[in-house]
């Protein structure tokens, strides 16, 4: 009897409290459209503003601001960007004891964000990407750090029990490829480029071409006298991004324990009215399935997915999924626990105000939490590439975004001069049916 | 203790802990001295390994040469240096060398100019005669192509009269879970006139320990 009067006003308390703040979801929501309806200035317009006002997210809007920079052709700024933001990464991937201590009676929102582990390796992948667009000094050392930062990535994985969810994890073969082919343009280290393609093979056995670049680097060459390569990479559809979602079953499983703890404990607890919240990974319907490349007007490859990045998040998420909800209900234990302690500790009595006063303030407390919708926002669905061994001189390529059902909008074209027995590189962002920003070639900025 | 204070003074003093304890620090180096011992790889070689590889097989190479190299053709004059091509460093080895390659590479240049024995060709020339050539490294050991490299490279100016080819292999013994790794640097030399050939190598042995007993085994404080 004592709770039914108790659970209404609380109830309405913390429904009025549920309206909650923004999100990073929906601060990214603006820069996200501006960026896919082509509109890069606007896009980093809407990003520079976020960054500028310092909040817990600015580092990841970085990584955004990075995608919007590569596109507009800014391949050199993209890239400090990136290296700003992989080393601030690193630092906060070590653990703060007072951060944590916060988060538990806050919510994820008030710590620093380190990235999701896909996202680390991404940068890395990033900024071999952009440095290939630049004078490509440093994209064998990118490279390499694609593959190490996994590897660290998975040795740390294990929980004090021993188990490790991050032994499951797919692997992000893009690191792999881009050493691959840049050690066998040296035409000196066909060995440690048929290792990278062994890892490509293993690691991505969905992508079509890793055979044949395998058997190349094994025993053939890297192109014919007279001709160069010229590698075409395609940023396309839209990437995963997190949104806010209620963990029902949790909600519910801790409000039917607190209303025990309350009916049998000493103090009341405040009921779990505040619905327990958690980000998940969405991914977006992606209409490119491929684009195809015309060179000098003729049809001379289409683009394969070297890395899945929806399919990449997805998984990561879900092999940590329980590992987030644990924490979320951990939370609630936490600081239902602070609450029951203090009115230990102060005396207060079942069938009083004050105790009805301290229940309505644990709930308002837990209704503040919002989930940390915190990511990489800008990133592509799919990474492609192809590869096109042509005669050394100047070409005009076209790129086709295709569909299932065939051509999705224009192909929009570059001029590229290749090299005798040397590598271009050329990369394109298609998260639509149409181009965003421009097509960066490593020829016209060397 | 009253069980209210105790609590209070539990609460308390577990944020002040939390809070004092395990704060995120800035990633610090140190300058290396050349007496300081280089660290020791935990899950693959490093320059506690190719550096001593690099080190013998050089110096055995280089020593059994140390009676002077004559060039296959005839010159007046006190003898200049062979010409020497190194083509490359190849990794069959079951680890990976990631930025070791090059490193290696550069090394093994390095000791063939100090020694005064050999006058090494550029690695930049040697990388445009096998992109002119289009020719792999392990692919020169064939007399037709080794033919088609030298002429490319006498037309860049850079005739030579060895080449030289290095390879990293490895053999790995396990121990239930400590396992043995065996590293084997070999430098191949072959008179490109005569087809003479030359060989030395340098291995260094080292242990992985997984197991508790092997690391206590190994475990050394005034290391």
């Amino acid at each position: 009897m004592r709770k039914r009067s108790t659970i209404p006003p609380i109830l309405v308390c913390g429904l009025a409290l549920l309206a909650g703040c923004a999100t990073h979801a929906d601060r990214l929501r603006e820069a996200r459209t501006q960026f896919y309806r082509g509109d890069v200035g606007g896009a980093a317009a809407v990003l520079d503003r976020e960054i500028e006002r310092g909040r817990k997210d600015a580092d990841v809007l970085k990584l955004d601001r990075a995608i919007v920079q590569l596109s507009a052709g800014d391949a050199r700024q993209a890239e400090r960007t990136l290296r700003e933001v992989r080393d601030q990464f690193d630092y906060l991937e070590q653990k703060s004891a007072g951060e944590s201590a916060l988060v538990m009676v806050t919510d994820d929102n008030q710590g620093a964000y380190a990235g999701e582990d896909y996202e680390k390796v991404l940068i890395r992948a990033f900024l071999a990407l952009s440095n290939l667009m630049t004078d490509g000094g440093d994209a064998t050392a990118y490279s390499l750090q694609v593959t190490r930062k996994q590897e660290e990535i998975v040795q740390t994985g294990a929980d004090p029990s021993g188990e490790n969810p991050k032994l499951a994890y797919q692997r992000v073969a893009l690191g792999a490829y881009l050493h691959g082919i840049l050690r066998e343009s040296t035409h000196a280290d066909y060995d440690d480029a048929a290792r990278a393609m062994v890892q490509v093979c293993s690691w991505e056995p969905g992508f079509r071409p890793g055979p044949t670049d395998l058997e190349r680097a094994r025993f053939g060459r890297h192109s014919a006298p007279g001709h160069g390569v010229v590698y075409v990479f395609a940023l396309v559809g839209r990437g995963p991004y997190k949104e806010e979602a209620v963990e029902m079953p949790s909600t519910v499983s801790l409000l039917v324990a607190d209303r025990i703890l309350s009916e049998t404990g000493k103090h009341t607890l405040p009921p779990t009215v505040a619905p327990i919240k958690v980000p998940k990974v969405v991914l977006a319907f992606n209409p490119v399935e491929t684009i195809q490349v015309a060179v000098d007007g003729q049809p001379a490859g289409a683009t394969e997915t070297i890395t899945d990045v929806g399919r990449l998040a997805l998984q990561q998420y879900e092999a940590i999924y329980p590992h987030v909800i644990g924490r979320a209900v951990a939370r609630r234990v936490i600081k239902k626990g602070i609450l029951y302690a203090t009115k230990e500790a102060t005396g207060v009595s079942r069938d009083t105000l004050v105790n009805l006063a301290v229940d309505a303030a644990g709930v308002a407390w837990e209704a503040t939490e919002t989930a940390d919708t915190r990511c990489w926002g800008l990133l592509p669905d799919k990474i492609q590439v192809v590869r096109l061994e042509l005669p050394a001189g100047e070409h005009r390529l076209a790129l086709q975004p295709l569909g299932r059902g065939g051509p999705l909008g224009p192909a929009p074209g570059t001029t590229v001069r290749v090299a005798d027995g040397q590598n271009t590189y050329i990369l394109a962002n298609f998260p639509d049916g149409r181009l965003v920003g421009r097509i960066l070639t490593s020829d016209s900025s060397r | 203790m009253n069980r209210r204070r105790f609590l209070g003074k539990v609460v308390v003093g577990s944020f002040a802990a939390l809070g004092l304890a395990g704060c995120r620090g800035r990633q610090t180096a140190q300058v290396m001295s050349p007496t300081d011992q280089s660290m020791v790889g935990s899950h693959a070689a490093g320059s506690e390994t190719f550096q001593p590889l690099v080190d013998t097989a050089m110096a055995n190479l280089l020593g059994r040469h140390a009676q002077g190299v004559q060039p296959a053709a005839f010159q007046q004059g006190p003898p200049a240096p062979a010409r020497i091509c190194f083509v490359g460093v190849e990794n069959k080895s079951a680890e990976e060398m990631g930025d070791f390659k090059d490193q290696i590479y550069q090394q093994i240049d390095t000791q063939i100019v100090q020694s005064r024995l050999f006058a090494p060709i550029s690695r930049r020339f040697v990388d445009v005669g096998l992109r002119e050539a289009r020719l792999r490294p392990d692919q020169l050991f064939v007399p037709a192509n080794m033919q088609t490299f030298t002429d490319v490279m006498q037309r860049q100016g850079q005739p030579f009269d060895y080449l030289l080819y290095a390879t990293i292999t490895s053999g790995t013994t396990h121990d239930n879970q400590d396992y043995q790794r065996d590293y084997l640097l070999t430098l191949e030399m072959i008179n490109v006139r005569t087809g003479q050939y030359d060989k030395e190598s340098a291995t260094l042995r080292k242990g992985y320990n997984r197991s508790m007993m092997a690391k206590v085994r190994n475990f050394n404080p005034f290391k």
